[in-house]
């Protein structure tokens, strides 16, 4: 099945991408962020803060936006 | 349908509009033919110029031809600018993708403002505290009519609490622009998108984070330092310190020695008895006759000031004025005459030091 994948992590790229049903939030997470620790993201499903456990549904927006992004001068 | 609903569908189908405007807009690519046309032009007389051996003239056209070319290449980085993929809009945001974003901000932030005549989308966030300081809320203020460009949103300060010296609201905010830093392409994207939500929250996020690596202004010095003199705040570029007491001063309030040109406070730099200027206490000397702070200009022999060496000098014409006196009208003065061996002494102090009232007192 695909969802639409928002990484507002560097790039900042928007996406659908298939993934395994059945698969949740955190193990999504996991994939797509690989050294990243969940609490230094905002991960949103739906534009909707969801549970870590939250299954992923066909057709689902799921992003991820740093906690801290460090501007500059 | 609820009013502020109403007002949210309006404003997603005027974003949506301006989006389509831009992805329809009639762009000419405007190919620098003019260029080309001069560089074929310049090649052609270089080669003549080279076949006749005009040596002059093939130097010349060599330059004519570099000339062109660069002109040519610059069009060309213009042109290529103007195309990249970044500055175009992928797609056209769908009304319902606006409409649930719009939905989306109001949920998250407590101040969502949406003025549709002057084509402005503006959250306001919740005051943010960088290490400590509580710089106040900002407004992220979007203005649709130039979207999806990267200057189309201004950082409004609304509580600010500016840095001392420059005025900063904030260190990552220069003129309600911010430096997007790591956050520069996820900014574009989300604009090239039409992720309003994605766009909000990215630049909150940069307006919640201190780069003390790159800041127009650090926080160390953010409350600036406060002027023993005055008590003005000022920044940490514009202060210095008292160079014996380290106290901080502004520059109304330091005094320089005019000696050793170092800074000081008021507190440890002495006028000069003389001549009155400000020295630090290492370069002035006391004199050995009042005790009063001299600078080393003003020190004359023996360690004294002018003051007293001239009162010195008084009290010995003085004196003389006195043995003369008594040896020349002694008829006349009360006073006793002078021993020999004092009169000794002021005839040579006289010798010594003969200016206009010790001849006058020798004529008398």
């Amino acid at each position: 099945m695909k969802v639409l994948f928002i990484n507002n992590n560097g790039s900042g790229y928007a996406d659908h991408v298939s993934i395994e049903p059945g698969i949740a939030v955190s193990k999504f997470f996991a994939q797509k962020i690989t050294d990243g620790d969940p609490s230094d993201y905002l991960i949103r499903v739906n534009r909707q803060p969801v549970a870590a456990d939250y299954v992923l549904q066909e057709g689902d927006r799921i992003s991820i936006t740093p906690t801290k992004i460090e501007g500059a001068a | 349908m609820s009013p502020p609903n109403r007002l949210l569908i309006r404003t997603a189908v005027a974003i949506q509009a301006r989006y389509d405007a831009h992805a329809n807009r009639s762009s000419p690519v405007a190919l620098p033919e003019p260029m080309w046309q001069e560089c074929v032009r310049a090649a052609l007389l270089l080669e003549y110029a080279r076949r006749r051996r005009w040596l002059f003239a093939t130097e010349e056209l060599r330059f004519r031809v570099r000339n062109a070319c660069r002109a040519l290449a610059h069009e060309c980085g213009q042109l290529d600018e103007l195309l990249k993929p970044h500055t175009l809009p992928q797609r056209v945001p769908s009304l319902r993708d606006l409409y649930d974003d719009l939905i989306a901000l109001h949920d998250e932030y407590e101040a969502v403002r949406i003025d549709r005549k002057a084509e402005v989308l503006a959250i306001r966030t919740d005051p943010i505290v960088l290490e400590g300081i509580d710089l106040g809320p900002f407004e992220i203020r979007m203005r649709w009519s130039t979207l999806p460009y990267p200057p189309c949103y201004s950082i409004d300060a609304l509580q600010p609490r500016r840095s001392a010296g420059e005025g900063y609201t904030h260190p990552h905010v220069l003129s309600e622009r911010l430096c997007e830093g790591d956050g520069r392409l996820s900014i574009q994207h989300a604009l090239a998108d039409g992720r309003l939500s994605d766009f909000f929250g990215i630049v909150a996020r940069v307006l919640e984070t201190y780069n003390s690596g790159s800041a127009y202004c650090s926080l160390e010095d953010w409350e600036g330092r406060e002027c023993s003199g005055c008590g003005d705040s000022i920044s940490h570029d514009e202060s210095c310190s008292c160079s014996r007491c380290e106290t901080v001063l502004c520059s109304d309030c330091w005094e320089r020695c005019n000696c050793c040109d170092e800074l000081f406070c008021s507190g440890c730099v002495t006028p000069c008895n003389s001549c009155e200027d400000v020295f630090c206490r290492g370069c002035l000397n006391t004199c050995s006759g009042c005790e009063g702070e001299i600078c080393a200009k003003c020190r004359q022999p023996h360690r004294r000031c002018r003051n007293c060496t001239e009162d010195e000098h008084s009290q010995e014409v003085e004196t003389l004025v006195d043995a003369t006196g008594s040896s020349n009208s002694g008829s006349t003065t009360t006073r006793p005459a002078p021993s020999a061996q004092e009169a000794g002494t002021s005839s040579r102090a006289a010798a010594v030091h003969a200016d206009g009232m010790v001849q006058a007192a020798v004529d008398a």
